[in-house]
């Protein structure tokens, strides 16, 4: 094809690539739900309050001999960007700790993926959450691994 | 005289010449792929049938059925993919990696949610590149086509190679414009101590999201009123005016070297690293500069020498795609080359490209210096030349 011919389908399709995506970004109107064509509006809208207490699950497994491991959620999936929130793990500990007709196939799940992260099979896997007092005057402001208390929410008996 | 269109001004400037356009986007077909490898190494798709529950689609995918095999699908966008990186069938491989790549994020929001990094990747690169000719350069497809003495050269400056760049550049602007407007319709205005609390509320959450470090800084930096609203409004009109961007010269060097601050500063205040941005800014690299100034002509030399292999080449490369994409899922995995063994994070990465932002600004800051002093010198000479 000669370099003008070229020239004018490219004149061509730019505009019309241009325009369909830009206009697939007008008309969608920007919702998460319009993907790819949401708006992104990283974090446009927050609750910003300045935290002094927090609080995030975590697992509790025993395996076979008998020792204890602790999973963070965030541990859990590898599908989670490593930068996001990382809604996966608090999501399915949540399912396996709530009551519902669904809790026991969501058990099963959180025992699967922590026996895959762990790489070894376990005996019993406790859901615990953890919380933290938050002082802003010290560094670090929590330890993580030091909760000032925790609850167990689930206990979760292996099955055979 | 008539007076010219608007839309045909624009259009003349989407398909303006572009020195080195052939050589740049062939080379950023290269850092593309290798940087959509490097991301899918470090999912596990295979998860998905480990859990029951899935978070709802968007709506212009909730027809999408589950895949036959998961593990197929990563293996089969692999495979696209690394035809893309070697640049062998490319308009087919990219279209391959179009589909497959947003098969593949739906399938992951189905436990992650709806993101809104990775679509940057998955969608707004591939969407544009399908229309583009990125496989003519450093690419089994140039290879081939030399052949028949049909293959562009990387110095070709022919503005109908470089167009896809700057709809790139378009779509990022849009998607910057959204991020600033959407900020003046949330809280970022009605709250006085807004970015303080943010800050400090953040900068705990990602902690026990996703790990980001405690970052020393973050109480200092909130205690300060200067720094937080210059970090609030700045943020605002950063992203509000980025398609200035589109239309300026001087604003398009300006928020360039202003964007890995912006982003290394979300990364390491906030916990927030949108790694994913990188893929999109590699697009105004000029590869092709540096890899002159790296190699020299040698790249030339070494193509030359490998056209009469040609089919050889493509042959051996297209079974090292097909090889890669089979061994993905296996235990000795392809996966470690691309996140060099689990080095490879988004953290650090953001710290590699702080110091590059940052021998920039100084290289720039040297530059003008050097300019100042020298025009300063000039003009002394000429006074005393007058008062002499």
């Amino acid at each position: 094809m000669k370099e003008d011919q070229l020239t004018r389908r490219s004149a061509w399709t730019s505009l019309v690539v241009t325009g369909f995506l830009l206009l697939g970004l007008i008309i969608s109107s920007g919702g998460r739900s319009r993907w790819p064509f949401s708006y992104w509006r990283m974090y446009a809208a927050v609750p910003a309050k300045a935290t002094r207490r927090v609080s995030w699950p975590q697992v509790v497994a025993r395996d076979q001999e008998g020792h204890f491991h602790r999973v963070w959620p965030m541990d859990l999936f590898t599908l989670d960007d490593d930068g996001s929130p990382q809604p996966a793990g608090p999501a399915l500990i949540r399912a396996a700790s709530r009551v519902g007709k669904r809790q026991l196939k969501h058990q099963e799940s959180l025992v699967r993926r922590v026996e895959d992260v762990l790489g070894r099979r376990v005996r019993e896997v406790q859901v615990r959450q953890l919380y933290w007092k938050v002082d802003f005057d010290i560094h670090p402001a929590f330890d993580k691994d030091r909760p000032d208390s925790e609850e167990v929410l689930v206990r979760i008996e292996r099955r055979q | 005289m008539t007076a010219s269109k608007p839309g045909l001004d624009y259009t003349r400037w989407l398909i303006r010449d572009k020195a080195r356009a052939a050589g740049r986007i062939g080379l950023y077909r290269v850092y593309f792929s290798l940087f959509y490898l490097w991301r899918l190494s470090n999912f596990h798709l295979t998860e998905i049938d480990d859990v029951v529950f899935r978070y709802k689609r968007p709506i212009l995918f909730a027809w999408l059925p589950e895949p036959p095999s998961l593990g197929m699908l990563e293996s089969a966008l692999v495979i696209a993919l690394v035809f893309q990186l070697f640049g062998a069938f490319t308009r087919v491989a990219t279209l391959v990696v179009l589909l497959l790549g947003i098969w593949y994020d739906i399938c992951r929001m189905g436990l992650t949610g709806i993101g809104m990094a990775m679509f940057l990747v998955v969608f707004w690169v591939p969407v544009v590149m399908v229309f583009s000719d990125w496989g003519a350069t450093y690419s089994v497809d140039n290879l081939l086509r030399r052949r028949t003495n049909r293959a562009a050269e990387p110095g070709d400056a022919s503005g109908h190679r470089f167009w896809p760049l700057r709809t790139v550049l378009i779509c990022l602007s849009a998607l910057y414009f959204t991020a600033g407007i959407s900020k003046f319709k949330g809280n970022w205005l009605d709250e006085p101590d807004f970015i303080r609390n943010f800050l400090l509320s953040k900068g705990v959450g990602s902690h026990l999201q996703n790990g980001a470090p405690l970052n020393p800084l973050v109480p200092w930096v909130a205690s300060q009123p200067l720094l937080t609203k210059s970090m609030q409004y700045g943020a605002m009109i950063f992203e509000t005016l980025f398609p200035v961007a589109v239309f300026s010269r001087v604003a398009r060097g300006f928020l360039f070297r202003f964007v890995p601050m912006f982003h290394a500063m979300n990364t390491f205040l906030f916990g927030i690293p949108v790694v994913e941005i990188l893929a999109v800014y590699g697009a105004f690299v000029d590869w092709q500069a540096l890899l002159k100034r790296v190699v020299g002509g040698r790249s030339d030399e070494v193509v030359r020498r490998m056209v009469p292999h040609g089919v050889a080449i493509a042959s051996a490369l297209g079974m090292i795609a097909v090889l890669v994409g089979l061994l993905w899922n296996t235990a000795l995995t392809p996966r470690l080359l691309f996140n060099a063994g689990g080095l490879l994070q988004s953290y650090r990465i953001w710290i590699l490209v702080t110091i590059i932002a940052l021998i920039w600004w100084t290289s720039d800051i040297v530059r003008v210096a050097r300019r100042f002093a020298a025009a300063l010198g000039e003009r002394r000479m000429q006074q005393s030349i007058e008062k002499g």
